[in-house]
């Protein structure tokens, strides 16, 4: 009886998530994935089967969202590549910075957390408003420094790029992965630097075959997060579009469901693009994790 | 050769000499450099946020300026009075809405999960790792996809444009995190307490209440914020599921401020300050804990 009781305990704590988990998480996620292969109205959710036809329309450029659908994959590709790259190199540096026992460093940090505080929807209006065609504080700085003739009109056209809200991804995503790696620098004993230093290593080789060998489960962990993430971003792309409409050269592929989705009312095709990015997503953290993981057992 | 008596005894320096060391003399230069790049990147996280507050505090005319000020050329708190009486910006109202709904989700993504991050803490249980896994693959699973089924599902249960609707949709999302932030707090609490509780006669369940529950109520709290903090700041899903403007959140308030307000940054942007300082302070408030709960529970 007693066993019995001991052994049932877990099960009867996680019951309510379970259950919640299943409601909520589970059950959204598998009809998401039928309804990708049906009709499924707007109104009223009345859903009939159409088979591989939400996809096919995708592939073979039938569908109204069917023009944007390969710009928009590879343009996924550019932005979350280029991002999680900038947070990382920017990341490494300040956690790098931060990890030096110079005073002062308490206010710098809670500093550097600020853009991870403000609300995304802020942030992106903020970036607008700097990215200003007219009056904008970027326009102004890069024609003084002479990086620019004239000024630019950088977002929220149909002409648009994605590279401008790049540097907003990167900017807002930089606290997190700084404090992430971080953490991670200090958790590498120090007498192992020490040690180092008495056999005589340079500053380079410490950093070389100390930090980056003991950093690189944090480093894996970090980035597959940071990149399932990016790869789902919407309110940066979203707020930066064109009101109302989409920008070729701006489109990825949750702006590109969304507006499928909810604005042109194919909630069918929304689904079969959330579905195409999610087994793209899939099969690269997919191997990259197997990869990783059979290089170094302790992982995740 | 110098390195070793340093290390060996750095008081034991002969005399006192007016011109530094050479290798005081490196780590000088070392130092000014690291300040000078910690410097150079919290300009960078910091410079979006000084720009809010000069547009916000700055007198309307000057706003669209063409040589960039960073101190208002004349100090107002008139953009402010314009906002709060302003009736197309509906800020008290949208604060309701906005308090309302993430402080209900809240709670409930705490309360139905506390016990299951104990639980994922404490035990090893058949199903255990099938579960930590779900949590995590459901990172990759895009917001579009999750949204289209709960919209659907919202349609069918009548939900979809009101707060409720709202409040299931931002329970769910916030689960998975929860459940793993408070996982990684539960780890932290030496297991050594509850124990002796128990061999001292007392359940399992009076234990999590008396010894581990107060032990990690600081823990709970900063997980609270954090989902609090993300449900608040959460666009894409209080974009869609609400329709009518008094039922508006925050987020999607602003940018429809911004719509009306079309390239009048002033009042924009002193919605801005009005909008993100309570979490700026929540999160300022919560920063340490937050950042130690993910920070372990993503390295383990």
């Amino acid at each position: 009886m007693n066993a019995l009781k001991k052994k049932a305990t877990p099960y009867f704590l996680i019951l309510p998530t379970i259950l919640a988990l299943i409601m909520f998480s589970v059950y959204p996620f598998v009809s998401g994935l039928w309804y990708s292969l049906t009709d499924i109205k707007f109104i009223g959710g009345v859903a009939n089967w159409v088979g591989l036809d939400n996809f096919e329309r995708l592939f073979t450029g039938t569908g109204s969202s069917a023009t944007y659908f390969y710009k928009a994959v590879v343009q996924n590709f550019q932005w979350t590549f280029s991002v999680i790259l900038g947070q990382l190199v920017l990341g490494y540096i300040t956690a790098l910075l931060l990890n030096e026992k110079l005073p002062g460093r308490g206010v710098f940090r809670t500093l550097i957390m600020l853009p991870w505080a403000i609300p995304s929807v802020v942030m992106a209006l903020t970036w607008q408003w700097m990215y200003d065609p007219f009056f904008g504080l970027i326009n102004h700085y890069l024609q003084a420094f002479g990086l620019i003739e004239r000024y630019q009109i950088w977002v929220g056209q149909p002409n648009s790029t994605i590279w401008p809200q790049v540097v907003v991804a990167i900017w807002r995503g930089l606290p997190f992965m700084a404090i992430m790696l971080l953490s991670g620098l200090q958790s590498i004993p120090d007498e192992l630097y020490e040690a180092a230093k008495i056999d005589g290593a340079s500053a380079f080789q410490r950093f070389r075959f100390i930090t980056l060998p003991l950093m690189r489960s944090v480093t894996i962990v970090v980035t597959m997060l940071t990149t399932m993430w990016w790869w789902n971003s919407f309110d940066i792309q979203k707020v930066m579009s064109p009101v109302q409409s989409l920008a070729y050269n701006s489109m990825t592929l949750p702006l590109l469901a969304w507006f499928e989705a909810f604005q042109w009312k194919h909630l069918g095709r929304g689904a079969a693009i959330s579905v195409v990015s999610l087994l793209i997503m899939f099969v690269f953290i997919f191997i990259n994790a197997r990869r990783e993981l059979k290089g170094n057992q302790e992982g995740v | 050769m110098n390195t070793i008596q340093e290390i060996g005894t750095p008081s034991s320096k002969p005399t006192r000499r007016w011109l530094p060391t050479r290798a005081q003399f490196r780590r000088g230069l070392r130092n000014t450099f690291s300040y000078a790049l910690l410097i150079a990147i919290t300009i960078f996280c910091v410079f979006p946020i000084a720009w809010i507050l000069k547009t916000a505090f700055e007198t309307p005319q000057y706003i669209r300026n063409p040589q960039i000020q960073w101190i208002p050329l004349k100090f107002t708190i008139q953009n402010f009075i314009d906002v709060l009486g302003n009736p197309r910006a509906m800020i008290g109202r949208s604060y309701l809405n906005s308090f309302y709904v993430a402080s209900v989700s809240t709670l409930f993504s705490t309360l139905i999960t506390v016990l299951a991050g104990y639980a994922l803490s404490r035990f090893t249980f058949r199903g255990k790792n099938a579960f930590a896994i779900y949590l995590l693959i459901i990172n990759m699973v895009p917001g579009t996809l999750i949204l289209i089924s709960m919209f659907v599902f919202l349609v069918k249960i009548k939900l979809v444009n009101s707060h409720p609707g709202l409040i299931i949709y931002y329970t769910a999302i916030g689960l998975p995190l929860a459940v793993w932030m408070l996982k990684s707090y539960f780890d932290t609490i030496p297991i050594d307490l509850e124990e002796q509780a128990m061999v001292d006669g007392t359940t399992r369940l009076g234990a999590i209440r008396y010894i581990v529950l107060p032990l990690a109520l600081p823990g709970i709290i900063a997980v609270t914020v954090y989902v609090f903090l993300s449900h608040w700041n959460e666009y894409m899903a209080a974009l869609t599921i609400v329709q009518t403007p008094k039922l508006r959140t925050l987020p999607v308030q602003i940018l429809n401020f911004m719509g009306f307000e079309r390239m009048d940054w002033g009042p924009v942007m002193a919605y801005s300050v009005i909008v993100s300082l309570p979490v700026v302070i929540l999160f300022i408030f919560a920063q340490k804990r937050l950042v130690g709960g993910l920070t372990t529970g993503s390295i383990k």
